[in-house]
């Protein structure tokens, strides 16, 4: 019984480093993106990547990828407040849900409709706070 | 505007969210337990309250006095 469990950690840890090892780089650029500290993306892709990683075997074939972004964009919607003081990066200017609207749409290339559905708001905010951030991302230029 | 090159991941961020998330399935697993136990004892609860008051009244053990005729 615990050999079978032992086995399972063991499959459960390989399959979560080679995801990792593949998915990171770009999981971390999409956090950076959203938090524009590095630093803070880390901390929030840490988090997100360790839920992945305890429901590892209850993904029902899910893409883990899909599954990891999703849980980093409500992290970071939860987390609004936490944002909402510019910190750098190339986002810099826009509010915390016009950037995630620019990154989901525009970097990860979701549909406004499936973002939106995801998040739980709806599609006509996810695509004003899109609009708004391209206006505001084309007004000023640094 | 966002296709900069992804950012090198730290090579022990696997390790950190493994530690991480190992921790979480621990408290999930204690979560369960205690919520599994919290749910027995109530059963058991409500099994011994039903007992106790399931019992018909007791007959009288005296038997009334006959008066008059």
């Amino acid at each position: 019984m615990s050999g079978h469990r032992e086995i399972q950690e063991r499959r459960r840890a390989r399959e979560f480093e080679a995801f990792t090892a593949g998915a990171g780089g770009r999981l971390l650029h999409a956090a950076t993106l959203l938090t524009g500290d590095p630093a803070e993306g880390e901390r929030l892709l840490v988090a997100a990547l360790a839920s992945t990683f305890a429901d590892w075997f209850r993904l029902h074939g899910e893409d883990p990828y899909v599954r990891t972004r999703q849980d980093l964009a409500e992290r970071f919607t939860r987390a609004h407040r936490r944002y909402r003081r510019p910190r750098g990066g190339v986002l810099d200017r826009l509010p915390p849900a016009e950037r995630l609207a620019l990154v989901l749409r525009v970097y990860e290339g979701i549909a406004e409709e499936q973002s939106a559905a995801q998040l739980g708001m709806p599609t006509e905010r996810m695509r004003t706070n899109y609009l708004r951030a391209v206006a505001l991302m084309r007004s000023r230029r640094p | 505007m966002l296709d900069l090159s992804h950012p090198a991941a730290p090579p022990d961020l696997a390790e950190r969210a493994m530690a991480r998330g190992r921790r979480l399935i621990r408290l999930r697993r204690i979560r369960n337990a205690v919520l599994l136990v919290l749910l027995l004892a109530a059963l058991v609860a409500a099994g011994v309250t039903a007992a106790a008051y399931s019992h018909p009244p007791r007959p009288l053990q005296v038997t009334p006095p006959v008066n008059g005729v």
